[in-house]
């Protein structure tokens, strides 16, 4: 079976030998190059379907710019792929974030037109919303800017475990760290994003 | 034990059991355990569902991956706006590609400035040059200037015809790969196995278009091979691969081969 095309694709890759893979493409192996491309054609499915799945409305001139920054991306930031996840994952983040930030780019440009009274603020709204998208992948985006504010080591932990759905074990066989060590690393880091989760409805 | 002793304990047990549910590792009794102590005092309760939305979240983020990592559709691939976004994507690559392959290009091409007045020079110079040899500067001296060529520029470079792929369309049982060379101008390709009236029966993986060879999973040969069965009669199967330019159009192709099939 093709691994890129299983649901599995993006939680059993073995990130381990991805890593290998980049750094040999790094070095311009042919045959490395190839299988880092063709591994990461899985972008144009990505940011095609986050549009869709997550109801962004975002155009397609705009999704071609975002397929265009996530390879740019991929560019400026393959050399610091560490192989914590496997590439699709990796790349699944990029897909993500270039999403969001268009979408925050043309959420900013609307509501410039829309403080400026611009006739044009109705053909933007039409062409896309994301407004609506910011209120529906709310929950998401939460979830992500507390990831985001845990150390390297905890984050890297945390999305192994609950988001590629590692076992502990094979975890601390791949960090080289006790198991224990990152059940603990584990449950402190949730109880970070807990209190920063507390700490907003607090303030909400 | 005093009561302070015991509800040291009861803390003491209420936090292994909130780790293990923190962790995904607790079992049913022990989850009992949880939300019997978070009765007790209503500020457990609130941490547990925290940590239970945290939970919903994740498990939200590995459905969207799920939804989004399947595999493609047809009704997907014939989408406009997604054969848009492959065309992108290919050119996208394609840049990569140029850059990995030659990891001394793409940084100096960085420093761009640098190099933007001897280009820019260079450029008003050849400009000056075309146009002095347009307007006849070259035959009205006194030597004889270059001559302008004859003839039409080769097809290739054109793109009236396509370039010819060539490629065994024999595929060996112990070693099921169909392998070409690159096209000049393709930048992705896609290798279909079709019938001698043209129905594509099977297709190679559009996740791997940018390369150029595919190998047969156990399951694709047995397929071709119950295919070839019934297909025998009929004139048996076709091996057909297009290779594209960036912008998706067709720059090259290996015709139809008839696949023969050897141990």
């Amino acid at each position: 079976m093709n691994p890129y095309l299983s649901t599995q694709a993006l939680t059993s890759q073995d990130a381990g030998s991805d890593l290998l893979l980049v750094r040999r493409a790094l070095e311009g192996e042919r045959e490395a190059v190839e299988a880092v491309l063709s591994r990461l054609a899985c972008t144009v499915r990505f940011v095609f379907r986050l549009n869709r799945n997550l109801h962004c409305g975002l155009p397609s001139e705009a999704l071609e710019d975002v397929v265009q920054q996530v390879y740019t991306t991929v560019w400026t930031c393959l050399s610091k792929y560490s192989g914590n996840a496997a590439l699709e994952s990796w790349v699944f983040g990029f897909c993500r974030n270039c999403l969001r930030s268009e979408l925050r780019r043309r959420s900013k440009r609307l509501r410039l037109l829309r403080s400026a009274g611009s006739e044009l603020s109705e053909v933007v709204d039409q062409a896309a919303r994301p407004d609506g998208h910011l209120l529906m992948s709310e929950g998401l985006d939460l979830l992500h800017e507390e990831l985001e504010k845990l150390s390297p080591e905890e984050r890297s932990v945390v999305k192994l475990r609950h988001l590629e759905d590692w076992s502990f074990e094979k975890i601390a066989r791949h960090m080289d760290l006790p198991a224990s060590t990152v059940k603990d690393r584990c449950y402190r880091a949730l109880l970070k994003m807990r209190g920063g989760l507390g700490r907003r409805d607090v303030s909400a | 034990m005093s009561a302070p002793e015991e509800r040291k304990d009861e803390d003491r047990e209420y936090e292994l059991l909130l780790a293990a549910h923190a962790n995904r590792e607790l079992s049913v009794d022990e989850n009992r355990r949880l939300l019997d102590l978070a009765e007790e005092d209503p500020e457990r309760g609130s941490d547990i569902a925290l940590m239970d939305r945290i939970h919903a979240g994740f498990a939200a983020e590995r459905r969207l991956r799920g939804e989004v990592a399947a595999p493609v559709d047809l009704s997907e691939e014939g989408d406009a706006s997604y054969r848009r976004l492959a065309a992108k994507a290919a050119a996208a690559e394609e840049q990569l590609r140029v850059r990995l392959l030659d990891p001394q290009g793409a940084p100096a091409a960085r420093p761009a400035r640098r190099l933007l007045m001897p280009i820019s020079l260079a450029a008003l110079l050849i400009a000056c040059l075309c146009f002095w040899l347009f307007s006849g500067g070259a035959a009205s001296g006194p030597g004889t200037g270059p001559e302008m060529l004859g003839g039409k520029p080769e097809n290739q470079v054109l793109g009236i015809g396509l370039t010819r792929i060539h490629l065994s369309a024999e595929l060996s049982r112990s070693r099921p790969v169909f392998s070409w060379l690159s096209s000049v101008g393709a930048s992705r390709y896609g290798a279909f196995i079709e019938d001698r009236e043209g129905v594509v029966l099977m297709r190679r993986s559009p996740e791997l278009a940018g390369t150029t060879r595919w190998q047969l999973s156990r399951e694709e040969l047995q397929k071709l091979e119950e295919r070839m069965a019934a297909s025998l009669p009929a004139g048996g199967l076709f091996l057909r691969i297009e290779g594209m330019d960036a912008t998706g159009l067709k720059v090259a192709s290996s015709g139809d081969l008839q696949i023969v099939l050897v141990d």
